[in-house]
């Protein structure tokens, strides 16, 4: 009886087997390769994935802090130590894979029209996330609960007095790359438009939307330009690496108002195409 | 003289005896027959079947992939003046699509990548 048994088991696992083993390879030619990842998209999955580990932990935190302080033994004081070592180390990664998500951003974007320096805003980002993996080393060595609280206010103070600051740069730089950017290709898009535009008014056709379309081209160039100039001269206020989040603030308004113009330059650059 | 019906034969045999059931245990049965099914062409036409459907999809893919690739513009029979749609106009149009996806998704980055807020006030005091 049990070679009937393992018989049977063995014709039915052979089918069975090679017919997952022939879906596997057939889903695989049909479907090729649809799972990779951008660097972007990789970062933005850490940091997500970061994101859920850290509150985790800081519940994890919270609730272990809350035990010590009412029981006081020894156990909840190891458990507590335990956990705020956890959650040390997890804001530091968080930190660190939000730098790494900075990074691919200002990395996807065309620094070829910017005068600010990628080299520049890339050591910014490194020198903060050594000092996140510095911290992190500390706080893995850490033997008692109370080494803990001064470390987390160390951290504490670096992100407010220095993190920040630089992030703002940063923010602030990749928003003035990314303008500059748009307006040479509005330049550009505008000077090929701008010939066929004189072709059709030297052949005779002289409707008015042809002639007003130079005065409206200037005009957003002229207002894209000048937008572009006061966030670069706002962006020159600060010389060191850090930058206040109020200048942050003019720059990014300045760069979200640059978008609006220029959309309206899409809308006007598509009408054309229709009459030309 | 009375005819005997003739189901009066079968009564001349010997009374039969009562069977005992002597067949293979029911589990053995089952058994038994899950083997037969599986050597059953009824399972082996089900997985031809089934490489069949995947092998036609796949076929039908590639195909479908080649004549994307093999498309040849399909001809225009709109009167034209002898000229026909000038290249420079498309490639503009192409231009200023580009130009207009560029804008779109122009970033906000100081929404996009809001800082990461977290308590850092550690204390183990009431």
């Amino acid at each position: 009886m049990p070679n009937l048994v393992n018989s049977s088991q063995f014709i039915v696992n052979r089918y069975s087997k090679s017919l997952v083993l022939l879906l596997f390879i057939v889903s695989g030619l049909l479907f090729p390769v649809q799972a990779q990842t951008s660097p972007l998209e990789k970062a933005q999955n850490d940091y997500n994935f970061q994101t859920s580990q850290y509150k985790d932990a800081h519940d994890k935190y919270a609730t272990a802090r809350s035990e010590y302080l009412t029981f006081k033994t020894a156990l909840s004081k190891d458990k507590a130590y335990q956990e705020t070592k956890n959650y040390l180390i997890q804001v530091d990664l968080l930190y660190k894979t939000f730098l790494a998500l900075v990074q691919e951003n200002t990395n996807s974007l065309n620094w070829d029209s910017a005068n600010v320096s990628k080299i520049e805003s890339n050591n910014i980002l490194t020198t903060e996330t050594s000092f996140f993996d510095d911290n992190q080393k500390k706080v893995l060595a850490a033997q008692t609960l109370e080494e803990l609280p001064p470390l987390a206010k160390d951290l504490k103070d670096h992100v407010t007095q220095s993190t920040n600051l630089k992030l703002n740069k940063t923010l602030a730089t990749a928003e003035i790359v990314q303008s500059k950017s748009l307006l040479f290709d509005f330049n550009t898009l505008s000077a090929t438009l701008d010939s066929s535009v004189k072709n059709k008014l030297q052949e005779g056709n002289t409707q008015s939307v042809f002639l007003n379309w130079a005065t409206e081209n200037a005009n957003i160039k002229t207002l894209a330009s000048q937008k572009v100039q006061f966030a670069q001269s706002e962006f020159a206020k600060s010389t060191t690496q850090n930058m206040d989040t109020a200048t942050l603030n003019n720059i990014a308004d300045s760069a979200q108002s640059i978008k609006v113009d220029l959309q309206r330059s899409v809308n006007l650059f598509e009408e054309l195409l229709r009459l030309i | 003289m009375i005819n005997e019906p003739q189901n009066a034969i079968y009564d001349t045999h010997e009374p039969q005896l009562p069977k005992v059931k002597t067949g293979p245990n029911p589990v053995l049965l089952k058994l038994k027959q899950a083997q037969a099914y599986a050597k059953k062409p009824k399972f082996i036409t089900i997985g031809i079947l089934v490489l069949t459907i995947f092998v036609v999809i796949l076929a039908l893919t590639m195909v479908s992939k080649n004549q994307t690739q093999n498309q040849t513009p399909t001809p225009s029979f709109a009167p034209s003046a002898g000229n026909p749609t000038p290249k420079p106009q498309s490639e503009l149009q192409k231009k200023v699509e580009e130009y207009k996806n560029k804008v779109d998704n122009m970033q906000n980055f100081r929404t996009k990548l809001s800082y990461p807020i977290v308590d850092l006030d550690i204390t183990f005091e009431k």
